[in-house]
């Protein structure tokens, strides 16, 4: 089960909103490699790892990123408040509004909606770690190109919190890569899916 | 970022959660590290004490510790005072 704690992992107090800003950072809660998906990714993952260290891994992490969705939301609420009519049709922030006025909706900055097929759950250990350190990465450099893009210190503070767990995450899932190997035959690891196949370890 | 005492208590609190947190992470992946699991109790014992100072002088965290007015009190994580939101 999960409990709810009423708190940001890290601070969100936005001064000035700016929509065009919000457009741009929704893409991180439901477009291609936001925080929906990482953490339905990694919370789906879980349910077929087979060792410990990595049920654990993939829950704490998951669960993680669902408190980063969070923050997304929070920096997308607080950037779209108090809008003029006037403001948010020069941003260009009009598309959006006109389907979900200043509500929080996971779409991609491009408009389109989320989708699973943003993610996969292979049901295998390599292949899910490997897309978790790919997923990581993707994040990074999403985080970069909204910094690239964003001046405000109240808003590229809780971004840069945000890019910096992508490099712990891909760190984490490293090790949680090797630590499956390490369980593997060394001559080949793919000679069974230890997610699948019964009794097959070392 | 213009902060008030209880923003400026709630960042304090989030930090050494965050600490514990990161040192939780490292856990799963390096369970037999035992030094690390002193330092990381050690820290939890901090974080306990903040937590319950921040509870008492504010306002509850858990759904499981506070309902009905107290569960309702504001402010709620995503909102700011400041822009009035």
């Amino acid at each position: 089960m999960f409990s709810y704690e009423k708190k940001l992992q890290y601070p969100v107090k936005i001064k000035n909103p700016n929509p065009l800003y919000a457009k741009i950072i929704i893409s991180q809660y439901g477009g291609p490699d936001g925080e929906l998906g990482a953490s339905l990714r990694y919370l789906s993952q879980r349910f077929s790892m087979p060792y410990n260290e990595l049920k654990g891994l993939l829950t704490d992490i998951g669960t993680e990123e669902l408190g980063h969705l969070e923050m997304i939301g929070a920096i997308v609420y607080q950037l779209t408040k108090n809008l003029s009519e006037e403001e948010i049709k020069k941003s260009g922030f009009d598309a959006y509004f006109v389907d979900h006025t200043t509500g929080v909706y996971p779409a991609a900055a491009s408009g389109v909606p989320f989708t699973a097929a943003y993610l996969q759950s292979k049901g295998d250990v390599i292949t899910d770690l490997t897309e978790d350190l790919a997923a990581e990465q993707k994040a990074r450099t999403t985080y970069d190109n909204i910094l690239r893009l964003v001046d405000d210190p109240d808003v590229r503070e809780p971004i840069k919190f945000l890019r910096e767990r992508e490099i712990v995450h891909f760190q984490r899932f490293g090790e949680g890569l090797r630590l499956a190997t390490d369980k593997l035959d060394s001559q080949n690891f793919y000679a069974f899916n230890p997610s699948f196949d019964k009794n097959c370890n070392k | 970022m213009n902060m008030n005492n209880r923003e400026i208590a709630l960042k304090n609190l989030s930090a050494q959660e965050f600490t514990l947190w990161e040192m939780h992470l490292y856990l799963d992946t390096h369970p037999d590290d035992l030094r690390f699991v002193e330092r990381y109790n050690k820290n939890k014992m901090k974080y306990s004490v903040m937590k319950n100072e921040f509870e008492e002088k504010y306002y509850y965290l858990t759904a499981e510790s506070a309902e009905g007015v107290e569960w309702l009190k504001g402010p709620w994580p995503w909102e700011n005072e400041e822009c009035g939101c």
